[in-house]
């Protein structure tokens, strides 16, 4: 009797629920962390650089995004 | 007086105009003072005075921000984990080349000490370091807006980093981007309503729709209908979505039915999608697409389409012959037909026949609404504006 061929269980691809992203929030977010903590941040004659970056950022983390709900 | 400028083509004519009653102009950006100095306008340009010790010290300030970023406790933060995770992983790298030209910047700016800024926003990075460093150091920053921003799409106000006021005044353009700037907290005192210069540009045109055409290989004895395309912009909420490549390929479904109509569809002038725009207009023998020429495209025009609010809506205001329609803003302004963001293409082309078989209506209340005083003088304001306040 022929041998039974065996079948490679073939493991089903498991499928991440695409993250839900709410883009109004996380743009508040951003800013609210860039004003926050800016202040903070240590001041070069009078200027707080690293609150200055904040456009740039959102840029950045919205592209982020965007290429993460977008996969 | 020295005077520093940001990179913007409207502030050649206030240079000019500057320059010629004997001010000191500087450029932050060494190409824009390229520009000036091809108008025979003599121009420092503020980066070019940087030396190697500055950039150490910058260098250290830099590290010393990082140093500081590296103790922030994120977890702490009431914020989105998405958003928690993000600026965990990549927030302090992303920075750190972006602090060090900043901070480079700011002692440029220290050691030139302009004893008037203007900015064509506050927002962007060097601009907006420009706009502190002259709050902190008792220098007056007049941000002169580049465009009329809307509501639409953005988010409420103070979720939008154009929200963000640095500048110390505002030269507005008319009575909307005054209110617009007074909600978001500017003093209604550091505000004056000056006009925009390149409203200037179109506000003594006299359009002659003819040689127009004629100019843009138009036949006059048809409609031309300008669609004004956009581009995503990725600071804001307008930039998460396909808004418009979706609308503009309904549009092209549209003048597909009317060939009767000429379309002019005019792109960005930062050429950002010019290629993607030619590229899905192939094939329409009755669709032109440029991203240029406005001033003769507007002159030409019998009804403008518009996908979101777009500072040429206003420019078109200015011309009578024209009719105005959007995809979506200015829901309180009756000279605006609004198509709706998802109106199908057949819709759209009803709109369009429909609007074309009407006659123009008078614009004057929105042209005074958005643009302000529109006589054509709004560089001689702005000028005054910048040397008042340096009074104070």
């Amino acid at each position: 009797m022929a041998k039974k061929q065996r079948t490679k269980r073939v493991q089903k691809p498991v499928v991440e629920p695409k993250p839900q992203i709410d883009f109004e929030k996380v743009q508040a977010e951003t800013l609210w962390v860039f004003e926050q903590y800016g202040e903070q941040a240590p001041r070069l004659n009078g200027v707080s650089v690293l609150q200055c970056c904040a456009y740039d950022v959102i840029q950045m983390l919205n592209g982020t995004f965007v290429a993460e709900v977008s996969k | 007086m020295k005077i520093l400028f940001s990179s913007h083509n409207d502030f050649v004519e206030l240079a000019k105009i500057l320059f010629a009653q004997g001010h000191q102009i500087a450029a932050i950006q060494p190409g824009f003072r390229d520009v000036l100095h091809g108008l025979e306008i003599k121009t420092d340009a503020l980066l070019d005075i940087v030396t190697q010790e500055d950039y150490l010290q910058a260098a250290k300030y830099s590290a010393a921000v990082i140093n500081w970023m590296s103790r922030v406790d994120y977890q702490e933060m009431p914020i989105d984990p998405i958003m928690r995770s993000a600026l965990e992983q990549n927030i302090a790298g992303f920075t750190y080349s972006r602090i060090y030209d900043l901070s480079s910047f700011v002692i440029a700016l220290s050691k030139y000490r302009p004893d008037v800024i203007v900015v064509h926003n506050d927002v962007e990075p060097l601009l907006r370091t420009a706009a502190q460093w002259g709050a902190a150091n008792g220098v007056p920053v007049v941000h002169v807006p580049h465009s009329v921003y809307l509501d639409a799409g953005r988010g409420a106000p103070g979720t939008d980093v154009h929200d963000i006021i640095t500048a110390s005044y505002i030269a507005a353009a008319g009575p909307f981007q005054r209110k617009w700037y007074e909600i978001r907290g500017m003093p209604p005192e550091n505000i004056r309503e000056t006009g925009f210069v390149h409203f200037d540009k179109v506000a003594t045109v006299v359009p002659n729709r003819k040689l127009a055409c004629h100019l843009l290989g138009l036949d006059p004895r048809r409609p031309v209908v300008m669609y004004a395309s956009s581009w995503a912009q990725s600071t804001n909420l307008l930039g998460i979505h396909n808004g418009v490549q979706t609308y503009y390929e309904k549009v092209l479904k549209a003048a597909k039915t009317l060939e009767m109509a000429q379309f002019v569809v005019k792109c960005h002038p930062s050429d950002r999608n010019l290629g993607w725009h030619v590229e899905k207009a192939k094939g329409l023998p009755n669709v032109i697409v440029t991203s240029q020429h406005l001033p003769i495209i507007l002159q030409a025009t019998d009804l403008l389409l518009s996908y979101g609010p777009s500072n040429v809506l206003m420019e078109a205001s200015f011309m009578p012959q024209i009719r105005m329609m959007v995809s979506s803003g200015y829901e309180g302004d009756p000279e605006v037909v609004q198509t709706g963001e998802n109106a199908t293409p057949e819709k759209i082309a009803a709109l369009l026949k429909d609007s074309l078989s009407k006659q123009p209506v008078d614009k004057s209340t929105f042209r005074i609404k958005y643009c302000g005083p529109s006589d054509g003088n709004s560089a001689t304001r702005i000028v005054k504006y910048i040397l008042d306040v340096t009074k104070k």
